[in-house]
């Protein structure tokens, strides 16, 4: 093996002093000379960089980043030089797999496509396709998600269509629609390049986002460091580098940025002109605000006073900022209302649309952004409102189909109200694409039971056997990546083109073509009886999106496969008035709340009651942006006398998700192996519980059994698990952090709330482990031929 | 003069919609976002009655027994649940619809303490009505068309 730095070891690479401008560093992983090298990028974080695949025999052998990409200039984090090893796995799926007295055994694509169409069209026949739900996820590519969100809008006609992107990135496109009037990151990576300081909130970028991260590093290690606030109940890295670090109470986020909101605002640190003459909502959000004194943040939070002033100085004189949130802020209490307050933040300073400032409401999912813009997730196609008839009316011109066919009549479900409907029966049949529930949705027991129920008809569709296919009635193979020509968009809106640079194992079909397939098959038609979907390839279906994107927000009318092809990822929007795309939005401080632009009227950040058409027309914005804050509420359940502490979930930078993937790479796998639970040492001491311990973590939900990892590195009181841990690997143990969490959500975003659940935790016996799941998911080879 | 009875009635009907909210919470408690928003609705609407309890003491009480709307649950299901939402609907209307009435009533006494408790409270019966309102939109269509 080649490689031209142990990431593994070093995760974040040798330092590049930023020196006006962020030098090249190409990292690169090869396990045999390549033959030629294909343009792409990694999907195995949000960050999107770009990285060439060498190709050897049909076979990928290794991976480099690209210098000239604007995103990384070559950099590459430890997922990205190791996780391509999945695409090689023998556990592979090459054939469809149906399910046939009680066992899974392999089967045509035909006989496969036979039973997903007979279901379908049965389904729709009886309910209009309101029994059929589409449950996909963050890690396609732009072409197939916006071919998914016309066959299900349009096609099917169901509004139960969103992804794993729920539990990820929701309250980011929620929390910018809320302020802004649509989605839509108003900030570049480039503003990292030249900002004066960093505020990290519930996101640990150190790990989640390594090569930002090094980006961030190397400003660190340059002239005129940024400084840098973060706030999150871990000392991360992203923590320990920090000059200001908060450690808050688990759900207490809200009374945080109230109280940082509150000192910014008496000390006067705000633009008064800006805030006239751009945004609504100024009064209200201070008397919001007013009440969060040190004092009382103190009280709640567990944060001492000179801290918080410590860090509101830093926030409140910045010349230029940049904000980044995410999952301890998205998957915990007042997700929404505290996303906002960093909008808000960014807002009454004047921070906004302007070099070196910008929020990033970041996703975790590579490919999540385009689920947000194409409608695979709870939104319309385009950021389009789907309580504005003049939208839904115009995506019925587009696509020629009768305004009434695209369901409109409430928000597209959300993916725990699918969920529901699928345990109480009204949805029949549940299609699960590229994602794995049975580990990644909260209260995993309530979920087996449910995708159990015989009488929900279960299609998975993924690249390998994970704990979701142990339960499915169908399974389709898909393609990976390096498999399928596409294009995906990271966080600060650029997109890239990952080109085809091997075929798919087997008989292994790429996402796309499975939907092409679906779409034939189910004899879909617009108003004049041509097929519903005019194109048959992934350029095809890129310039029927570009058509839909122009004029939206997220217009990508200007792109082109050749134009991503050329050097760079490019950011949208890119159109006649920005050929080579747009660093900023907002640049003019004129907002998209315009009502009949806007994708949304907005909610109640409390309750999430939804404000009226009417109620919003006559607020007339005139494009300004708003300034919404809520109230602390406490969190939906609380640590008592049973169960004493909290459990915090997240990650670690060797994996992704369940670990599909990830733990099929060697390095990777290595260099993580198994979870833990991290425990304070006076916790540890009070529980009897020695490092290395097992332990059995149990909630109301559920238990969960892993060795202690005792340390500092937690607040008291609090106990963290990584989430990756499955069953898939190592049925031997119950050990999943989902196994104890709550089925509860984000009132405004409807995203689950992972971050807090009440725990208790002793030393277990040895011999009383339990096996997971009753049955252990078994290895492709092991099927029915 | 009507304050007294006309509080009484406001007071009444904020005790209902409580005691409703509550039963609909339990009843429907593995719909999360029922149970956890009827959770704390009840709780506004039980302070709300204590809040009036001034206005009353200055005003005279009078104890009301029955109003029109009514709360005929809780019931069983996603049928159940659209009736039982409709109720408390019905209930959370009668309110602010009391509401709206004490605060004309507390402009022409130039009562600044009723102005000001109607505009907060009375406020938060419309932030009541506001979401269940939209809670059964959201699931009506489902349930009417696809539901057993």
């Amino acid at each position: 093996m080649k490689e031209t730095r142990d990431s593994v070891r070093d995760i974040w690479g040798q330092r590049t002093p930023y020196l006006g401008e962020w030098p090249q560093r190409v990292d690169e992983v090869t396990v045999e000379e390549p033959e030629h090298w294909v343009q792409s990028c990694c999907v195995l974080c949000s960050n999107g960089c770009a990285k060439d695949i060498g190709v050897r025999d049909g076979k990928i052998v290794g991976v480099r980043g690209r210098a000239v990409d604007r995103v990384n200039k070559g950099r590459l984090g430890p997922k990205g030089l190791h996780g391509w090893n999945a695409n090689n796995s023998p556990d592979r799926l090459t054939r469809p797999l149906i399910r046939h007295n009680g066992k899974l055994e392999e089967t045509s694509w035909d006989e496969a496509m036979d039973a997903l169409v007979r279901h379908s069209k049965e389904l729709i026949d009886r309910t209009k396709g309101l029994g059929i739900g589409i449950y996909s996820t963050g890690q396609l590519f732009l072409e197939e998600y916006y071919t998914l969100a016309v066959v299900g809008k349009a096609g099917i006609g169901t509004p139960h269509m969103d992804g794993n992107t729920r539990l990820c990135t929701a309250t980011a496109g929620q929390a910018l629609m809320e302020t802004f009037g649509s989605d839509g990151q108003p900030g570049s990576y480039t503003d990292l390049d030249t900002t004066e300081a960093v505020f990290n909130i519930g996101h640990n970028m150190a790990e989640q986002q390594t090569v930002l991260w090094t980006r961030i590093l190397d400003r660190r290690a340059g002239p005129n460091p940024p400084r840098i606030v973060d706030i999150d109940p871990r000392k991360t890295f992203s923590a320990k580098e920090a000059d200001i670090d908060l450690v808050p109470r688990e759900g207490t986020n809200l009374a945080v940025m109230n109280g940082i909101l509150n000192l910014i605002i008496q000390a006067g640190h705000i633009d008064t002109d800006y805030i006239n003459k751009h945004t609504v909502g100024f009064e209200q959000l201070k008397a919001t605000v007013s009440k969060w004194t040190p004092e009382r943040v103190e009280q709640v939070a567990d944060i001492a006073q000179d801290r918080l002033r410590q860090a509101a100085e830093i926030l409140g004189n910045a010349r230029s900022l940049v904000s980044t949130v995410l999952q301890g802020v998205y998957q915990s209490n007042q997700a929404t209302a505290t996303a906002c307050q960093v909008n808000n933040m960014h807002l009454i300073r004047g921070l906004i649309g302007k070099p070196g400032s910008g929020v990033y409401q970041m996703n975790g999912q590579p490919t999540a952004q385009n689920t947000r813009e194409t409608g695979c997730d709870g939104a319309m196609p385009g950021f389009r409102n789907w309580h504005n008839i003049e939208h839904i009316k115009d995506l019925a011109r587009l696509w020629n189909v009768e305004v009434d066919e695209i369901p409109h009549w409430s928000p597209p479900t959300h993916a725990m109200q699918i969920f529901r409907y699928a345990e109480t029966g009204s949805i029949k049949l549940l299609w699960i694409i590229a994602t794995n529930p049975a580990v990644s949705l909260p209260d995993l027991d309530r979920i087996r039971k449910l995708l159990r129920n015989e009488k929900l008809f279960v299609v998975v569709q993924d690249a390998f056997m994970t704990e979701t296919t142990e339960l499915a009635d169908l399974v389709l193979p898909a393609a990976l990546w390096g498999e399928k020509t596409g294009c995906f968009t990271n966080v600060d809106r650029t997109c890239h083109v990952s080109h085809k640079a091997i075929d798919p194992p087997g008989e292994a079909k790429s996402d796309l073509d499975i939907f092409l397939d679906y779409a034939r098959r189910m004899e879909f038609k617009d108003k004049d009886g041509a097929p519903l979907i005019k194109w048959n390839d992934p350029e095809g279906a890129f310039e029927a999106w570009k058509e839909c994107s122009k004029g939206r927000p997220c217009d990508y009318s200007g792109m082109s496969y050749a134009k991503l092809s050329s050097g760079s990822g490019i950011q949208w929007p890119c159109n006649e008035e920005h050929p080579d795309g747009a660093e900023h939005i907002y640049t003019d401080g004129v907002f998209n709340t315009d009502p009949g632009y806007c994708e949304t009227w907005g909610h109640d950040l409390e309750t999430g009651a939804a404000v009226a058409e009417g109620v919003y027309r006559a607020s007339d914005p005139q494009g300004r942006a708003w300034l919404k804050a809520g109230d602390y509420q406490p969190p939906h359940e609380e640590p008592d006398e049973d169960y004493p502490l909290w459990l915090t979930t997240g990650r670690t930078v060797y994996h992704f998700h369940t670990r599909t993937k990830t733990a099929r790479s060697k390095e990777l796998n290595e260099a993580a192996p198994d979870a833990w639970v991290e425990i304070h040492p006076k916790d540890a001491e009070k529980y009897g519980i020695s490092d290395g311990d097992m332990v059995e973590v149990a909630s109301r939900r559920g238990r969960a059994y892993a060795p202690a990892k005792v340390g500092e590195i937690i607040k008291q009181g609090h106990i963290f698990m990584p989430f990756h841990y499955g069953y898939w690997d190592h049925p031997g143990r119950l050990r999943a952090a989902n196994e104890l969490t709550m089925t509860i959500w984000d009132p405004v975003s409807k995203q689950p709330s992972f971050k807090y659940s009440a725990v208790r935790i002793r030393k277990s016996e040895p011999g009383e482990v339990p096996e997971a799941m009753g049955e252990a998911p078994r290895a492709r080879h092991e099927l029915m031929p | 003069m009507h304050i007294a009875d006309h509080v009484g009635q406001l007071v009444q009907s904020e005790k209902s919609l409580a005691a409703a909210l509550e039963s609909v919470a339990a009843a429907h408690k593995d719909e999360p976002d029922v149970r956890e928003l009827c959770k704390l609705f009840a709780k506004w609407s039980r302070a709300h009655v204590e809040a009036l309890k001034p206005v009353q003491e200055r005003y005279g009480e009078e104890v009301v027994e029955q109003l029109s709307a009514r709360f005929v649950g809780p019931r069983k299901g996603a049928y159940g649940l659209l009736q039982d939402l409709a109720d408390l609907i019905a209930l959370a209307q009668q309110t602010r619809l009391k509401w709206m009435l004490l605060n004309l009533a507390g402009m022409g006494l130039r009562d600044k303490e009723i102005e000001e408790a109607c505009a907060t409270l009375g406020g938060e019966t419309g932030r009541q009505l506001n979401w269940l309102e939209t809670r059964i939109e959201d699931g009506a269509t489902q349930t009417l068309v696809a539901a057993n």
